[in-house]
C-alpha cells in the first residue's frame, strides 16, 4: 500500500527516488542508507517507493498482454498496402487510425479525443502542396506512352544542365537500370508556383517511375525518407538542406529502396 | 546525411530483418507510445508513423539492444512534432483520472482493478512524466539513457521521477480500496 509521504523536502524526496532507481553514487547510496537507519520516516518512504514500483511494473506489464498488443500496424504488414485500402492522406499521418478508433471511443472517455481531432489533420493540408500537384501530373503523363518525356533520354547532359539551372537544384540523372528501370527523358513541371524537374523512367512492363526535385529543403532536416500516399500514386520524399525530392510510382513498386539509391546518385 | 546501400538486395534484407525485429517488440513499442500520448488512438497512430519511419531508415537501424532505444527516440521525436503541429500542449489535454475510463475495468480481480486505477492516475500525470516513469521504473533504463531517449536533461529525469511517484502515491491514497 502506498501512502503520502510525511517528508516534504523536495530535494530529499528526489534523492530517495534516485536511490530506489540506483541512480546515486556509491557515497550517496551509503548516506541514504545511514539516514534510513536513523529515521523511520525515510525508511518508510523508501519502502513505499519500492512498493509503488512493483505496482507500476504490474500495471504497465498488463499492457503487454492486452488483446491486440502485438497487432501488426500497416507499416509492418509483409504485403504492401494497395490503393483500395488507403486514404488520400499520407498513410503515416496522425488522424487516420485515430479517426477509426475515435468512432469506438465515443462516449465519456472518448469525448476529449474526438473534440481534439475534429479538425482535419495538419498533415493532410500539408500534403496537398507541391507533391499533390506532382501526383496529378504523374497520373496524366504515366499514360502518355509515346510522348512520355519532353526531352528524350538521348539528351541526358542537356537535361541535367537545363533542369538543374531552371529549378536551382543541380543533379545527375541516376542510373536505375540495375533495378529494372530505363531512363526515358525529362519534363519541366510547375508545382506550388515553382519549377520542378521530373525525370521519367519505365520498367519492362511500361510502368512509369518519376523522380522530382524542387528547390527549398530543410536546413535542419535529418535526411529521413517519408512515404506519401496519394492513392494510386505513391511517393517517398526526402530533403536535403537545399532541395526536396520525391520518387513517384505505383503501390507495387519498391519505392523506399529506389529512393535510397536515387538519394545517393542524384 | 542519408545512408544508403549500394546493393538494393542488401537493402531488402535489411528491411526484412528490421521488420522481424520490430514485430517482436510491438507490445513494448505500443506501451511506450501510450506513455507518450496517454491515449490509445494517438498511440496507434504514433506506432504506425514510427514503424514507417523506421522501415524507411532501415539502413540506420542499430542491432540488438540498441534497436528499442532507437525506435523510442524516433517515437518521441514524431510525437513532439505532432503536438507542435496540432498547436496544443498535451498537458492542456490532460484528463482527470476519474474520466480516464478507457483504462478502467468495470469489474475483475482486486489487483487488476488496482492496476487499472494506477494506469488511470498515470494517464492524469503532467505531460512528460509517464514516459520517464516507464523508461526508468519498468524498462530499466538509467537516468542518462532515459534522458537521451527523451531529449531532456538528466536532472529533469530525476525530478520527474520523484514528482511522478509523489503524485501517484497521493492519488492512490485517495482512491477507494
Amino acid at each position: 500500500m502506498t501512502t503520502p509521504s510525511p517528508i516534504t523536502d523536495p530535494a530529499l524526496l528526489e534523492r530517495l527516488s534516485a536511490y530506489v532507481d540506483g541512480a546515486l553514487s556509491p557515497d550517496q547510496m551509503t548516506e541514504v542508507e545511514a539516514l534510513a537507519a536513523r529515521d523511520p520516516a525515510v525508511l518508510a518512504e523508501i519502502e513505499s517507493l519500492q512498493a509503488l514500483d512493483l505496482q507500476l511494473n504490474d500495471a504497465f506489464d498488463q499492457m503487454l498482454d492486452l488483446p491486440g498488443a502485438d497487432a501488426l500496424p500497416p507499416a509492418l504488414q509483409p504485403v504492401a498496402p494497395t490503393a483500395a485500402n488507403l486514404n488520400q492522406a499520407p498513410s503515416w499521418g496522425f488522424g487516420q487510425i485515430a479517426a477509426m478508433l475515435a468512432m469506438l471511443l465515443v462516449g465519456a472517455g472518448g469525448g476529449w479525443f474526438v473534440a481534439q481531432n475534429s479538425a482535419p489533420p495538419a498533415q493532410v493540408a500539408q500534403a496537398r502542396g507541391w507533391m499533390a500537384e506532382v501526383a496529378d501530373y504523374h497520373r496524366v503523363y504515366a499514360t502518355q506512352v509515346r510522348h512520355l518525356a519532353e526531352v528524350p533520354a538521348s539528351e541526358k547532359e542537356h537535361i541535367e544542365a537545363w533542369l538543374g539551372q531552371t529549378t536551382g537544384v543541380p543533379f545527375k540523372v541516376p542510373d536505375l537500370s540495375a533495378a529494372g528501370y530505363t531512363f526515358q527523358g525529362a519534363r519541366l513541371l510547375v508545382a506550388a508556383g515553382k519549377p520542378v524537374s521530373q525525370l521519367l523512367y519505365t520498367d519492362a512492363a511500361g510502368q512509369v517511375l518519376a523522380i522530382c526535385a524542387i528547390a527549398g529543403g530543410d536546413p535542419e532536416g535529418t535526411g529521413e525518407f517519408t512515404p506519401r500516399d496519394f492513392g494510386d500514386v505513391q511517393m517517398v520524399n526526402w530533403k536535403t538542406g537545399t532541395a526536396s525530392y520525391v520518387v513517384v510510382g505505383t503501390p507495387d513498386m519498391d519505392l523506399p529502396v529506389l529512393a535510397r539509391q536515387v538519394a545517393q546518385e542524384i | 546525411m542519408i545512408r544508403a546501400k549500394d546493393d538494393a538486395g542488401v537493402g531488402v534484407a535489411d528491411t526484412d530483418r528490421l521488420r522481424q525485429a520490430l514485430v517482436a517488440q510491438l507490445p513494448r513499442m505500443r506501451r511506450f507510445a501510450w506513455s507518450l500520448t496517454r491515449n490509445h488512438a494517438d498511440a496507434e497512430d504514433l506506432l504506425q508513423s514510427s514503424c514507417e519511419r523506421a522501415m524507411l531508415n532501415a539502413a540506420s537501424a542499430p542491432d540488438g539492444d540498441g534497436l528499442l532505444p532507437w525506435t523510442f527516440t524516433m517515437m518521441r521525436n514524431l510525437w513532439i512534432s505532432e503536438t507542435r503541429k496540432r498547436g496544443v500542449r498535451q498537458g492542456a489535454g490532460q484528463v482527470d483520472a476519474q474520466d480516464a475510463t478507457e483504462l478502467k475495468t468495470a469489474s475483475g480481480p482486486e489487483d487488476a482493478v488496482r492496476s487499472s486505477q494506477l494506469m488511470a492516475q498515470i494517464r492524469a500525470l503532467p505531460e512528460g512524466f509517464s514516459a520517464v516513469l516507464l523508461l526508468v521504473s519498468v524498462e530499466g533504463h538509467s537516468y542518462q539513457e532515459a534522458a537521451d531517449i527523451l531529449g531532456i536533461p538528466v536532472g529533469t529525469v530525476m525530478s520527474r521521477m520523484s514528482g511522478a511517484r509523489q503524485k501517484l502515491k497521493a492519488a492512490m491514497a485517495e482512491e477507494p480500496a
